[in-house]
């Protein structure tokens, strides 16, 4: 496994924005070559040697691994649009990472900014601490919003997680969220997605939500009036096949959306 | 006296636009925002009168007011500053990520400071100049 | 005797608030070019009118901040001091842009974009829920004139018009005569909404309180109960669940319905997502009969400011041009938030007073830098600038175009001169695009 190591050298002013740092972007180059690479900081263009110290090399797309330390809190969209690889962040990171992925893995052991994985095709994000608002979900104006993959948040989630997410039984597209706990208006506008939380939930949960399942072990302050409860239920099949076994109470919604749905929402009994 | 437990809102009033128009430099406007509105029987618990100086705290600062007497109640629980300067210390600047802070509906409480001293819209801002 | 030359201006334009209203009379002494009388304005329009007239408070001539106090000196020089603090900064943050005409709004976008900064408009901070939810789900709108011929049914939610829109009530939505309300008031059911017994609840025929922030539960309701799914609930955001059902057979039976919100929906914790579902609201209960909803937009030109905004750059607030291309994205480019993270390292800030509406601690960090302040009066954001730019008021000292709240666009009209140095906006912003250019080397 070819490893590059990126140090943050100097926390910058302004954010940094730092799409370029993928696996994509890195393979085939050398330290010299990545750290002459360009970032972006206010209104200006810096390269990636001004803030990183690089060590390392590439290998193979699939088998890069780039390992990133220091406070990341503001630096954005690390790990935009890669395709296959893996980073590996020691250290908080702030937004946008994993934007639009579509394979490869990005651990996080520390605490995402908004929107991590938003929009995302495919690949996974797993993150140790907590994320906040938007994470997997649409950006303004975007109606499709994560249409695979797998988000694993360890901690807490912000608000609107998994927004306008969309799956896709015909193409085999089921985006995932697992999280340790959520912030209000978890699954918004949901078209298909699987939501798990470990713990609890805040308000609004499922709103607006077509069809797809929200499947709560924790505490729920109250749901929406237009959630009806339905009766109890001792499996859930998730729609990639996987079951979940457990006592819960099943409830169908949105029904603001909806007279009839598919949209379901499980909490713990 | 104090009242623990409170919404705070704030938001427009006329007297306080036209204050806005006619200089916010002035004691005009200091009467018309730097004002915290409560319901006549929330008033009563207060035990002072119309006019006196209140201390309103939230979680995100305080600010000294003059109290007054709601003309659009009844609204138990329920106080309201003026949009400007004094609400502005209060208030929760955080957008959850959508750019408009929370100006409505945050915690409050509210303690009767008899001989406090309500500051003008520049004095209140200067404070925020770092020394 | 004094001679006066007293003349008198029909049907001008007020600058004050989203109404617009256009049927304005101003009486302007000639001679000492001064305001006399305003006719037909509110409270709140004839003062800002009266309060164009020389002053105290009025700024005449450019200034800069030397040593605590405030010197006078000459447009060339406070521009080219101006242009040098801009073309230096790395972030700089231009705001407001809401309180002038579409012209001063489009050389905003070009400055901002020269300088590699982020734009931002009073939106932000009031309205701009509203566009994120129109960018989701739509808006199902029509303008003033038809609700004032059609609506028989007007719900104000989360707004007081007497206080905010104080002539809104009078010309269009409620104590006025229509073409299918000839009967004014009477032809008319008037609902309000609100935590608070508002002075425009205390007018209405229906007032139901609401619990503070628990407005979007209220609405969600009334979808289901719409969509003929009984809720399980008894009571809702502290409305009865027999309530609701009433409140939503009286939409259902209008003829013609509108829905005119505020900020009680977009700065309270819901933000946009209360207005994404008053507009999924609005939109379903087209299935049952015509219903329409108008956001109470603030300032009397902000919408002029996302309209011009967005032919220019695509987007209507909250853009960042610092990669050379405007991005849009609220939360992350919105003035308060670049502030409260302390992102920026300049501001230029236009027709607006942030000091006075920004959260303190967003105010805290916008004083820690350089503020250039183009304004026609004192305010606590140009008190505290470094550069005082003299403007003329549009709409009273400059001519200019603005839009209503529901998309109508009117010419602002000249009563008077511009006193003293001040110059209209649009004629600042261009003498910087200039000298910026010029110190960038284009």
């Amino acid at each position: 496994m070819a490893e590059i190591k990126l140090k943050l050298k100097e926390e910058p002013r302004f954010p940094l924005e730092a799409e370029v740092i993928s696996p994509d972007n890195f393979v085939g180059k050398t330290a010299a070559q990545i750290k002459k690479l360009e970032l972006f900081h206010g209104n200006e263009t810096v390269k990636l040697g001004d803030f990183f110290d690089v060590s390392g090399k590439s290998n193979e797309l699939n088998d890069t691994k780039i390992v990133i330390e220091g406070n990341l809190s503001n630096v954005k969209r690390i790990g935009e649009k890669m395709t296959d690889g893996s980073i590996i962040i020691n250290g908080d990171v702030g937004m946008h990472v994993g934007n639009q992925m579509k394979g490869g893995k990005i651990t996080i052991n520390g605490n995402a900014g908004d929107w991590a994985g938003a929009m995302l095709k495919g690949g996974e994000l797993e993150i140790t601490g907590n994320a906040g608002n938007y994470i997997g979900a649409a950006y303004r104006g975007f109606w499709i919003g994560m249409e695979n993959g797998i988000i694993k948040v360890k901690g807490k989630v912000g608000r609107e997680s998994m927004l306008w997410a969309r799956s896709s039984k015909g193409a085999n597209k089921f985006p995932v969220l697992k999280c340790g706990g959520a912030e209000a208006f978890l699954g918004m506008h949901n078209h298909g997605g699987t939501i798990i939380v470990e713990g609890d939930v805040d308000l609004y949960t499922g709103a607006d939500q077509a069809w797809g399942q929200i499947i709560i072990k924790g505490k729920v302050p109250r749901l929406l009036p237009s959630y009806k409860k339905m009766g109890e239920i001792s499996e859930i099949e998730l729609p990639n096949g996987e079951k979940i076994t457990g006592k819960f109470i099943e409830y169908s919604g949105d029904h603001s959306v909806k007279k009839e749905t598919n949209g379901r929402i499980y909490i713990a009994n | 006296m104090s009242l623990n437990d409170l919404i705070l809102i704030t938001g427009r009033t006329i007297n306080q636009g036209v204050a806005l128009e006619g200089g916010k430099n002035t004691r005009e406007n200091v009467r018309a925002a730097g004002i915290c509105t409560f319901d006549k029987n929330d008033f009563v618990k207060l035990n002072c009168l119309a006019g006196t100086p209140v201390k309103v705290t939230t979680d995100y600062g305080e600010v000294l007011v003059y109290s007054t007497i709601s003309e659009e109640g009844p609204h138990p629980g329920i106080i309201f500053i003026p949009m400007g300067p004094w609400a502005n210390q209060v208030v929760n600047p955080d957008s959850q990520s959508t750019g408009t802070p929370t100006f409505k509906g945050i915690k409050a409480k509210v303690e009767v400071v008899k001989n406090g001293k309500v500051l003008d819209a520049v004095q209140l801002i200067s404070k925020l100049k770092e020394v | 005797m004094v001679e006066r030359k007293i003349k008198t201006y029909y049907d001008v334009v007020c600058p004050f608030c989203g109404t617009l209203c256009d049927d304005l009379e101003i009486d302007v002494d000639e001679k000492e070019q001064k305001v006399i009388e305003v006719r037909n304005g509110c409270q709140i329009g004839t003062r800002k009118f009266f309060s164009s007239n020389p002053s105290d408070h009025r700024y005449m001539s450019p200034l800069i901040r030397e040593n605590g106090s405030y010197k006078e000196i000459s447009w060339e020089e406070a521009i080219d001091k101006s242009a040098d603090i801009l073309a230096k900064a790395k972030r700089p943050l231009l705001y407001g842009f809401a309180s002038t005409e579409c012209e001063a709004q489009s050389k905003g976008v070009e400055l901002a974009e020269i300088l590699g900064g982020v734009l931002d408009n009073t939106a932000s901070v009031c309205h701009g829920p509203t566009l994120l939810a129109e960018q989701d789900v739509g808006v199902p709108t029509s303008t003033l004139g038809e609700y004032k011929n059609r609506a028989d049914l007007v719900i104000f939610w989360g707004c007081n018009p007497v206080h905010a829109h104080p002539r809104h009530l009078g010309r269009y939505s409620d104590f006025v005569r229509g073409y299918f309300r000839q009967d004014g008031r009477n032809d008319r059911y008037i609902i309000v909404v609100d935590p608070r017994n508002t002075h425009t609840a205390q007018i209405a025929d229906l007032y139901i309180k609401v619990n503070p922030n628990e407005d979007y539960e209220l609405m969600n309701a009334i979808r289901a109960t719409l969509r003929g799914v009984e809720i399980d609930q008894k009571e809702v955001a502290g409305v009865s669940k027999e309530d609701i059902i009433k409140l939503t057979n009286i939409m259902k039976k209008s003829n013609y319905g509108v829905i005119f919100f505020g900020m009680g929906l977009t700065q309270s914790i819901s933000h946009h997502r209360n207005i994404d579902t008053a507009v999924c609201l609005t939109r379903e209960l087209n299935d049952h009969t015509k219903f329409s909803i108008t956001p109470m937009r603030g300032h009397y030109n902000i919408t002029g400011s996302n309209t011009v905004f967005t032919w220019n750059t695509g987007y209507a607030y909250s853009i960042d041009f610092t990669r050379g291309y405007p991005r849009y994205n609220p939360g992350e480019f919105s003035a308060v938030d670049v502030l409260l993270r302390d992102e920026i390292d300049a501001s230029l800030i236009v027709a607006s007073d942030p000091a006075s509406n920004f959260p303190a601690a967003a105010v805290r960090n916008m004083f820690k830098h350089p503020i250039i302040s183009i304004e026609p009066h004192h305010t606590p954001t140009s008190v505290n600038a470094d550069i005082i730019l003299p403007a003329a008021f549009a709409g009273i000292e400059t001519e200019g175009t603005a839009y209503r709240m529901d998309h109508v666009p009117l010419r602002l009209r000249k009563v008077k001169n511009p006193p003293g140095e001040t110059l209209p906006d649009r004629e600042i912003l261009e003498k910087l695009i200039e000298k910026v250019r010029e110190k960038k080397g284009e």
